[in-house]
């Protein structure tokens, strides 16, 4: 018990020294390699995000009319889908992705730089890994995962749309009024606090993970899966902190 | 007598329990070759590290930090014509072991004065020959221009294309490209971790010219770790024999003759 406590402590002051370090070093990176960064990150995860929170706002719709049918309230559905979505759902699918796609990235990319020796040759050259490898992707993986957010909040409604139009007959401009009256700032405020906090956990994993010393490929593999893994747990384990905080502070 | 490039004193690092770094004195002459020879797991690569201070990983390793000391001395006159003026020429003795890696970096001990190949050159493979030179330059603020015709003078001097990707070099154009980087910044001290290991016949003869035309420069200080009877006929003016983390012999080629040649005779 007392190991996996000291581990744990271990693991936490591993991942504070590496939020630390990168979070000193980002006024002095370069905005040029953070925009790259959100290229590789974010910008190729757009297409994959979008298609997903499309059928998901379809499923949840449907789901949802079901529900709410029973009760003789399926005028709801646009109501319950966007603060869902806006609230929980959109902000933890995407997390979910990225932490399989970013978190799984940085860890192979970083880790690469580890097992190849570059990040040696990098500290015989006075090359600041923190300013230019590990602060411009924590910066784009947080950035990114709130853009995809907000890109899966609005294709996720417009899929709920699209469902409601074509299943519960509903009209699409009628749909859409709904769906954003129902919205209040403090929704979006949920969703979006906790789409950064999802994308500073996914990246301080993901570099971690890469920066750790390795021996082997097999290492750098065992490290990658251990970030997409321990991200998508943490992502849903935070998401139930945040979530009663931020009810409790901003309701 | 000459001036010391290193001083090392009371260094003593344990690593893991099978093996220990221990060299009570040491001194590394500056502007001489010094070849740091030995068995396997006798210590050169660990001590080359040590003087570089690239020995740990981004997180602090969970075996005890080395300790004792090792005094760089940066050389009173930087050598070359194309001097790097942040080369440290005529600065003060530093204790290497008393920086920590926030003020390594802060000091650019690291590149600046002290330029290091490693054995896995650690060559970033997304940038074509040219950029892995110039990276270090650019960062450091040297224009765009400047850096560019500096990297086009090292690749020329290293016969090697400013356009190829990494990926399409040869073992022994990899090795001369990481000593091309290395000397992006003209650092007085060169350290070389087994350059020639890997080579064919003729990458080989090709890197040791190089390796004996830098040394023509008598300001410039260079430490090699090498098995090759060869190289250390052709390249050392000084010797460490390292054998199980200690030191067994150390001095000018002539002062370590006889445990060499009982060396070089066990290890043909």
């Amino acid at each position: 018990m007392s190991g996996a406590i000291s581990s744990f402590g271990h693991e936490g002051r591993a991942h504070g020294l590496v939020l630390w370090r990168a979070l000193r070093a980002l006024p002095r990176s370069r905005f040029g390699d953070f925009l790259d960064q959100l290229g590789r990150l974010a910008l190729s995860a757009l297409p994959l995000i979008c298609v997903a929170a499309l059928f998901a706002g379809m499923v949840i719709a449907l789901q949802t009319s079901l529900q709410l049918t029973r009760f003789g309230s399926s005028h709801l559905v646009a109501d319950v889908v966007s603060v869902s979505l806006v609230r929980e759902l959109a902000p933890v699918f995407t997390a979910l992705l990225m932490a399989g796609k970013a978190g799984a990235g940085l860890a192979s990319e970083l880790g690469m730089v580890v097992l190849s020796g570059q990040a040696q040759a990098m500290r015989a050259l006075s090359l600041n890994i923190d300013r230019e490898l590990v602060a411009p992707r924590i910066a784009a993986c947080v950035v990114g995962t709130l853009l995809l957010t907000m890109a899966a909040i609005l294709t996720g409604l417009l899929g709920g749309m699209v469902l409601g139009s074509a299943k519960l007959g509903l009209s699409p401009v009628h749909y859409m009024n709904r769906a954003v009256d129902a919205l209040a700032p403090a929704d979006f405020a949920c969703g979006l606090i906790k789409s950064v906090a999802f994308g500073l956990l996914i990246a301080t994993i993901g570099c971690r993970e890469g920066l750790r010393d390795k021996a082997d490929a097999g290492e750098l593999g065992r490290h990658t899966m251990t970030a997409v893994v321990t991200a998508s747990f943490l992502v849903l384990i935070s998401d139930h902190v945040l979530t009663t905080f931020i009810v409790a502070w901003i309701g | 007598m000459s001036r010391a490039a290193f001083e090392i004193a009371e260094l003593r690092w344990e690593i893991g329990p099978d093996f220990r770094l221990e060299i009570p004195a040491l001194t590394i002459p500056e502007g001489k070759t010094t070849v740091l020879l030995g068995p396997s797991a006798s210590g050169k690569s660990t001590l080359l590290s040590l003087l570089g201070r690239v020995e740990s990983g981004y997180f602090r390793a969970p075996a005890p930090a080395p300790t004792g000391r090792i005094v760089y001395r940066p050389p009173e006159i930087a050598p070359g014509p194309a001097s790097n003026p942040a080369s440290g020429a005529g600065a003060g003795p530093v204790d290497l072991l008393g920086l920590d890696e926030a003020r390594l970096l802060a000091a650019r001990l690291r590149g600046d004065q002290i330029g290091f190949v490693f054995q896995r050159e650690g060559l970033f493979p997304d940038r074509d020959a040219l950029q892995n030179v110039i990276w270090p330059l650019t960062v450091r603020g040297i224009s765009a221009r400047d850096a560019t015709a500096r990297g086009h003078a090292l690749l020329a001097q290293t016969g090697l294309a400013p356009d190829r990707r990494v990926a399409t070099l040869s073992g022994g154009e990899r090795k001369r490209l990481a000593l091309a980087r290395a000397l992006a910044l003209d650092p007085p001290t060169l350290l070389l971790d087994e350059p020639f290991t890997g080579l064919d016949p003729s990458a080989l003869d090709g890197l040791r010219e190089l390796i004996a035309s830098l040394r023509a420069d008598s300001r410039r200080t260079i430490v090699l770790v090498t098995h090759q009877r060869g190289d250390i006929e052709r390249l050392a003016e000084h010797v460490v024999l390292l054998r199980a983390g200690g030191v067994e012999a150390a001095g000018d080629l002539d002062a370590v003759r006889e445990p060499l040649a009982h060396y070089l005779g066990a290890n043909p």
